[in-house]
């Protein structure tokens, strides 16, 4: 019989142990009276964004006695099949950190994320605070979606001493931007330190050259089709890798990586997305200028790629709870305010999508002159993959385009997929 | 006495058993249901029958992700395999420190495939990469690549580290097997005279026929289930040249939130995978 009761009292204290490992967290969590709030994002480990994210969220936990923050993250990219899968499980994080609508549209579709037009229209605070256009790849079909806290522009850095030191010109045009490749690759050196990222960008940013916001639209909601515009950028790019332009498996090179190849001084060129500005080696500042990007032809206008890239979220589940809905705008606001983005431009020269004074002799020099570039420029664009695709297209638009770069698909036959590729999946966020 | 041994013998299996049909069982019936939707893991399930089967019947990618697992199978049967035999048969010659180098050859095994993908990454790079610099070094210059990049060059560089990381595997398996290797059979072939090769031919090779199986059905399930390495040096690029079936699976389920076609490619590689098996067992059966 006591053997009887001990197997039984071994059996009922493992299942206990089961269930309570199973137990479910209601969400509400924390103690009486305080509110509960799961927040997902990825500026953590060495994103360049984590030194003022991160701190920003702890110290909006601890002063908030009355809001509890569980926070969870997943670096750079992973996010994308974290949100993924939460979102999938039906257990969406109640805020979270995320790109635009290029991303985040299926969700949005699907009634996970709210419009909170409401909310920021009903805010004083946020009178003014965005930059124009700030809410553009967050809106979609009349509503908004989220804040939007990193801005990005694409920049071209040149090593000035190694211009001099082979006497060469700096490029203005595509031409001369050719006979510099030449001059360089004779001389021993690659001539851009790029992965497949910056020569993606190169192509967009040649393409936007002969385009407005309007006619970029036009493209992504299939009422236009890609033509000439787009077949000569990509002619270029491909001319550019054809003349050894890139260095040697450029197309798996890290971005982190390209830019050591651009501090080791084996090229004198670099063009990349603005959050790599915070990585750039501060002894080498002086030999360093940003320049602007060469003009394709002739009917060719000065253009800068930028715009928003970065957006705060909240969850349908968190909107719908009065008291998570107010914890959650406050928590947003936090993220997407001016404190953060006054250390997005000081402390890790990183674009913001706010307006905000910041002191410039803070300023690194070579985001000074990114910044300056953006704000002189006379036409800025956003970037066509970065604002405007809809989420279908993305996932085939980038082996697409690492086809046209390895050769394996001719400039037409590029335009050509692009055109059925954004046929069967239109941009559907202006509708 | 009897029913309290069935009551004990009860409730020590049915944990297990609730364990195997919640974890093992389930997943698997669920896999295959979802294979028959369309389904992004958000919207409603659309009933598409075998629609993601035709589907992956008319798809190029998986054709070509599928001949590059094929190829990781093949070099698990000529290099793998061979390897691990030969480390086994070395330190089965009880050669002095034999328990270290067990212990050395053993070590990748337990390593992390993403330390192990770091250390290959360091190697491949085009740029800095210590394969290219050695290269240089020795006056090879012409050899060097862009070693994971290279139409010519990708896919195996990206096999290598499984094929390094499992030989430690393969090793300890056959090891084993050589141990249990009866001794006077051994002898009795020394003293009829045969030589070292005979003897591994005739003697230790059909000795070691059921090892053999076991190691060729792990190799070609590991080969099937890895995508790791792919994952971490190539994400199966550039234009899917390095795309194997488990990264395809990966990438449809999860990056491309095609659930429904995710687990018909799973599926389709258990039926692969159960299929081999099957003939393996059948053309290794031991003869009477």
């Amino acid at each position: 019989m006591r053997y009887k009761n001990k197997l039984l009292f071994s059996f009922m204290f493992l299942l206990a142990i089961v269930l309570f490992g199973c137990q479910q967290n209601d969400g509400n969590g924390g103690s009486e009276g305080n509110v509960s709030l799961r927040v997902l994002h990825s500026f953590t480990g060495s994103q360049p964004q984590a030194p003022v994210i991160e701190p920003a969220i702890e110290a909006f936990d601890q002063t908030h006695d009355d809001i509890s923050l569980n926070i969870q993250t997943a670096p750079g990219n992973d996010i994308l099949d974290q949100l993924r899968t939460e979102m999938a499980a039906q257990d969406p994080p109640d805020v979270f950190t995320h790109w635009g609508m290029r991303r985040t549209e299926n969700y949005i579709k699907n009634g996970i994320i709210p419009d909170i037009t409401e909310l920021i229209e009903e805010d004083e605070e946020l009178e003014g605070l965005y930059i124009d256009g700030a809410f553009d790849p967050v809106t979609y079909q009349g509503g908004i979606y989220g804040l939007p806290f990193q801005g990005y522009s694409y920049y071209l850095m040149i090593n000035k001493d190694l211009f001099e030191e082979h006497n060469v010109e700096i490029p203005t045009t595509y031409d001369e931007l050719k006979e510099a490749v030449v001059q360089f690759n004779e001389a021993g050196l690659i001539p851009f330190a790029a992965n497949n990222h910056s020569v993606r960008y190169m192509m967009l940013t040649w393409f936007a050259q002969k385009q407005t916001v309007e006619e970029l639209r036009a493209y992504a909601t299939a009422e236009e089709e890609f033509g000439e515009d787009l077949l000569e950028a990509a002619e270029k790019v491909q001319e550019l890798a054809a003349l050894g332009a890139f260095p040697d498996g450029y197309m798996s090179l890290e971005t982190a990586q390209s830019l050591e190849i651009f501090h080791a001084e084996q090229s004198p060129m670099f063009y990349q997305h603005s959050w790599t500005v915070g990585s750039i080696d501060e002894e080498l500042l002086d030999t360093y200028e940003v320049i602007p990007f060469p003009l394709g032809d002739e009917a060719s206008e000065p253009t800068v790629l930028a715009g928003t890239g970065h957006f705060v979220y909240m969850s349908q589940e968190a909107f719908d709870d009065p008291e998570k809905r107010e914890a959650a705008w406050e928590l947003m606001k936090t993220i997407a305010g001016p404190d953060v983005a006054k250390e997005f431009i000081e402390d890790i020269s990183n674009n913001t999508a706010l307006n905000v004074d910041y002191d410039e002799s803070k300023l690194n020099p070579i985001f000074k002159q990114v910044l300056d570039e953006m704000n002189n420029a006379e036409k800025l664009l956003p970037s066509y993959e970065e604002d405007l695709f809809a989420s279908a297209v993305e996932g085939e638009y980038w082996p697409l385009t690492d086809a046209l770069l390895l050769g394996d698909i001719t400039p037409q036959q590029y335009v050509d997929q692009m055109n059925e590729l954004i046929a069967e999946n239109p941009n559907m966020q202006f509708d | 006495m009897v029913r309290q041994k069935t009551l004990a013998i009860i409730c020590f299996t049915l944990p297990t058993l609730a364990f195997y049909i919640y974890f093992f069982l389930t997943p698997v019936f669920d896999t295959v249901y979802n294979s028959l939707f369309e389904w992004d893991g958000i919207s409603d399930k659309l009933f598409l029958f075998l629609g993601n089967y035709l589907e992956l019947l008319q798809d190029p990618i998986f054709y070509k992700a599928l001949g590059n697992t094929f190829y990781w199978v093949l070099l698990v049967i000529i290099l793998q395999i061979p390897l691990g035999f030969f480390l086994a048969y070395f330190i089965y010659q009880k050669v002095k420190a034999f328990k270290l180098l067990r212990t050395v050859y053993f070590i990748p095994v337990i390593a992390s495939a993403v330390a192990v993908s770091l250390a290959f990454s360091f190697i491949y790079e085009a740029q800095f990469g210590i394969l290219n610099s050695f290269l240089k070094l020795i006056g090879l210059e012409q050899y060097t690549t862009a070693w994971l990049q290279d139409p010519n060059t990708a896919m195996t560089a990206v096999s290598l580290p499984f094929v390094w990381n499992y030989v430690g595997l393969m090793m300890v398996v056959l090891y084993s097997g050589l141990q249990s290797v009866p001794d006077e059979l051994i002898e009795a072939s020394e003293i009829d005279g045969v030589n070292a090769l005979q003897k591994i031919w005739y003697v230790i090779l059909p000795s070691l026929r059921n090892v053999l199986v076991i190691c060729l059905v792990l190799g070609i399930s590991y080969a099937f289930k890895q995508f790791d390495y792919v994952l971490l040096l190539t994400n199966g690029g550039p234009v899917h040249l390095t795309e194997v079936t488990g990264t395809y699976m990966y990438k449809q389920g999860f990056s491309e939130a095609r659930y429904g076609y995710g687990n018909a490619i799973a599926i389709t590689m258990m039926f692969i995978v159960i299929v081999f098996t099957l003939i393996i067992n059948k053309v290794l059966q031991p003869k009477d």
